[in-house]
């Protein structure tokens, strides 16, 4: 079964278009990112599958049931927006949450303190959330969002605004609930999470989905067309070569998006510098998001 | 789960985050305390002994009235150390002596006058008066002239204008030959008892009980500011709670739990229970005042319900027009602007209420009271002295308040569940109306 089929889905604002004609599968037990730069349209497609907004057209289904709020109880939701009442304690609002997905008594409170204590926050649990730091209440609000033991779990930028030690736990509690077969759909900016966590990645961009499959599909359509490069000269050594498009540069290396040999490329490169390190490689999930999303992308795409 | 299940469970989260903590209950204490602190302020001023001296000057160009009204004020001033002296307390304007003093003409009309101007700026006189020549023929265009710079003054000018009368009247009266104490006697004026209507008990034996102003005025107008306060204390908080989950994006996370419809229905119903906690709490407060004070007989079964009905009805009327404009807005400033109108709806009721008592069945009465975000305040307080509105004027009422209810809460559905979701601008009326037709 899929957690989400989206199909012929559009979804206008007044005038602007939002969501076109999009059509998306989310089988069941995947991890699947949702990407796509500010504005084009991801926050609408969440807003829709969790039946906050409704289509203008198309169908939206999730575990089979559409057009109803049927299916609420079974997605668990993380906003980009965090945003807990304010003068209430954890606990309270965990059971409260809890409640509204229809989960409650012994085994439910035995859940609950369960994850707080997997992610350190049992000895906040009486606390009030304007006590909690910044990075304990997220992670009491992705405490929330699994209240109601979700088979479905919306994720949007779980990670944003973490420390490294927090985002390790709260990446492992994700990979814990993915292993458990609960389905997980990251909507996020951060390239890398896509790439590192999601069996499929679907982007979207003026509303229009521009991208969908593995991470090794999306790469494979863009063939082995990156170099990256490690040289004496740095990035100024790349200057004027010929058959270069662009340069994404990290400092220390440089990835190349090149037209024609690569071999070619290299000898005119060793005729500058001194090269450290040269290898082939396939675009990065970040270097196809720029290239799709650069301005003028979207002025082609208008 | 079902919407019903989800509604309750917001509509219990609400009531218990609404009365948990000190806020919830110093809230429902500050209207009564209030009230009671300016009743209490209001008494103790009354029983305040004014004993400031009233020295005043006295131009009489009659030439006879100073003499009688220096008589008055000596009588006057030997009651007052009388009184004062067997320990009596009074009211204000007993407690002060009278001194008048004549002036004797010396140099112009206006050197006179300019002379006790200065007198007074020095606060040596509180005021001079100027009484006509021909104060004594009883024309109607003869009057005395008070002079002061104290506007708010009322003791003075009161005694004056009733003894410079009485000096007036007993000299017209030596004038003409006539027997005052006799005149006096003949134009007395017939007093009047005001009553409620008899009652006859099981031996045929009439009751006849004088009109209480307490029950006449007072307690419908502590019916109607219950109400008030009940009301008060649930509707804008909701307004706030609406815009604060709008501002810390709580809605979000909401909504991903509920639909908008279950989102503001339960919050309605909270705050409508919270209405009827707060209408509790009061009432059973006032059940303990009116035993106390041997009104208890006032509050029976038929005002609790009425009570109820419309705490149930103004709560869900005022409810949704304030959650409506949480809604609506980005920010407690445009709030704050669009909370005006909803504010006077609410306050003019209050305003209305000294019309309607004035005459409780008149046309413009009636018609008041059958406007649907007034029928609750005005229904309510003339429900508490018997017989009450005719029982057509309280269905109708009923029915319009609760038809008005509804349609309230569907459009502030409608604004709720586009204005929730919309950031960083407020929505215009025209907008809202917009939204309430397309929705």
């Amino acid at each position: 079964m899929n957690a989400i089929e989206i199909r012929g889905v559009t979804k206008s604002f007044g005038s602007v278009r939002a969501v076109d004609d999009l059509t998306v599968t989310v089988p069941a037990a995947s991890t699947y990112g949702f990407i796509g730069p500010n504005g084009s349209g991801k926050t609408t497609t969440l807003r829709m599958i969790l039946n906050i907004l409704l289509p203008d057209s198309g169908t939206i289904a999730v575990f089979g049931q559409t057009g109803t709020a049927a299916a609420r109880d079974q997605v668990g939701y993380l906003p980009e927006e965090r945003g807990l009442y304010k003068a209430v304690k954890l606990r309270w609002l965990l059971r409260y949450f809890s409640r509204l997905k229809g989960k409650s008594g012994p085994e439910q409170d035995a859940y609950i303190d369960g994850w707080l204590t997997r992610l350190d926050l049992a000895a906040w649990a009486d606390k009030r959330i304007d006590s909690l730091s910044k990075g304990m209440a997220q992670k009491a609000q992705f405490i929330a969002a699994l209240a109601g033991r979700p088979s479905l779990l919306v994720l949007d930028e779980p990670f944003s605004g973490l420390d490294p030690i927090n985002r390790d736990v709260l990446k492992d509690a994700v990979l814990e609930l993915k292993r458990s077969g609960i389905t997980i759909v990251f909507s996020t900016h951060d390239m890398s999470v896509a790439e590192q966590m999601c069996d499929r990645v679907f982007m979207i961009f003026r509303g229009r989905k521009v991208l969908d499959g593995s991470i090794d599909e999306i790469q494979a359509t863009y063939g082995f067309d990156t170099v990256r490069v490690r040289t004496d000269g740095g990035a100024e050594a790349l200057a004027g070569l010929s058959g270069v498009e662009s340069v994404n540069d990290f400092g220390r290396t440089q990835d190349v998006r090149l037209k024609g040999d690569p071999q070619a490329f290299l000898a005119a490169l060793a005729g500058r510098t001194r090269v450290q390190y040269f290898e082939v490689v396939r675009p990065s999930l970040h270097d196809i998001f720029v290239r799709i999303a650069r301005p003028e992308a979207d002025d082609a795409v208008a | 789960m079902r919407w019903r299940e989800r509604l309750f469970v917001v509509a219990a989260a609400e009531v218990a985050m609404a009365v948990r903590g000190r806020a919830f209950i110093i809230g429902i204490m500050f209207a009564p305390v209030m009230m009671a602190a300016a009743i209490g302020f209001q008494r103790v001023s009354q029983n305040r002994i004014d004993k400031e001296d009233r020295r005043f000057a006295v131009i009489d160009h009659s030439g006879v009235l100073y003499l009688r009204i220096a008589d008055l004020a000596r009588e006057w001033n030997e009651t007052i150390a009388r009184r004062g002296a067997s320990g009596l307390r009074e009211n204000d304007t007993a407690a002060s002596r009278i001194l008048p003093e004549p002036v004797q003409p010396a140099g112009t009309e206006d050197d006179v006058k300019r002379a006790l101007v200065d007198r007074v700026k020095r606060k040596e006189l509180k005021a001079f008066i100027e009484i006509p020549a021909d104060v004594l023929r009883g024309g109607p265009d003869s009057r005395v002239r008070y002079y002061s710079n104290d506007a708010t003054e009322t003791t003075l000018p009161r005694w004056v204008e009733t003894n410079v009368t009485r000096a007036a009247l007993t000299e017209r009266f030596k004038a003409s030959s006539l027997d005052f104490a006799e005149a006096t006697r003949l134009t007395r004026q017939v007093p009047m008892s005001r009553l409620d209507l008899p009652t006859w008990d099981e031996r045929g034996v009439a009751r006849e009980s004088a009109v209480d102003p307490a029950r006449a005025v007072g307690i419908p107008i502590l019916a109607m500011l219950l109400l008030w306060f009940a009301v008060l204390g649930s509707a804008p908080p909701l307004m706030q709670g609406v815009l604060e989950e709008k501002q810390s994006r709580t809605s979000e996370v909401m909504l991903g739990s509920v639909t908008p419809f279950e989102f503001m229905g339960g919050k309605l119903l909270g705050s409508t229970t919270v209405s009827l906690i707060v209408a509790g709490v009061y009432m059973t407060s006032a059940f303990i005042v009116a035993q106390w004070l041997g009104y208890v007989d006032v509050i029976g079964v038929r005002l609790i319900a009425v009570f109820v009905t419309y705490v149930i009805a103004a709560a869900l009327l005022y409810g949704s027009v304030f959650i409506s404009i949480g809604a609506a807005c980005s920010d407690f400033k445009d709030s704050q602007a669009m909370m005006m109108p909803a504010m006077i709806l609410i306050m003019l009721p209050v305003f209305a209420w000294p019309t309607v008592l004035r005459a409780p069945t008149g046309a413009l009465a009636v018609a008041i009271s059958l406007i649907p975000t007034a029928t609750p305040f005005i229904m309510l307080p003339l429900s508490t002295n018997p017989p009450g509105p005719p029982v057509w004027q309280q269905i109708v009422g009923l029915c319009l308040t609760i038809a008005t209810a509804v349609l309230f809460v569907w459009a502030a559905g409608r604004i709720f569940r586009v204005g929730i979701l919309m950031q960083g601008k407020s929505a215009t009326p025209a907008e809202m109306l917009r939204w309430v037709r397309k929705a």
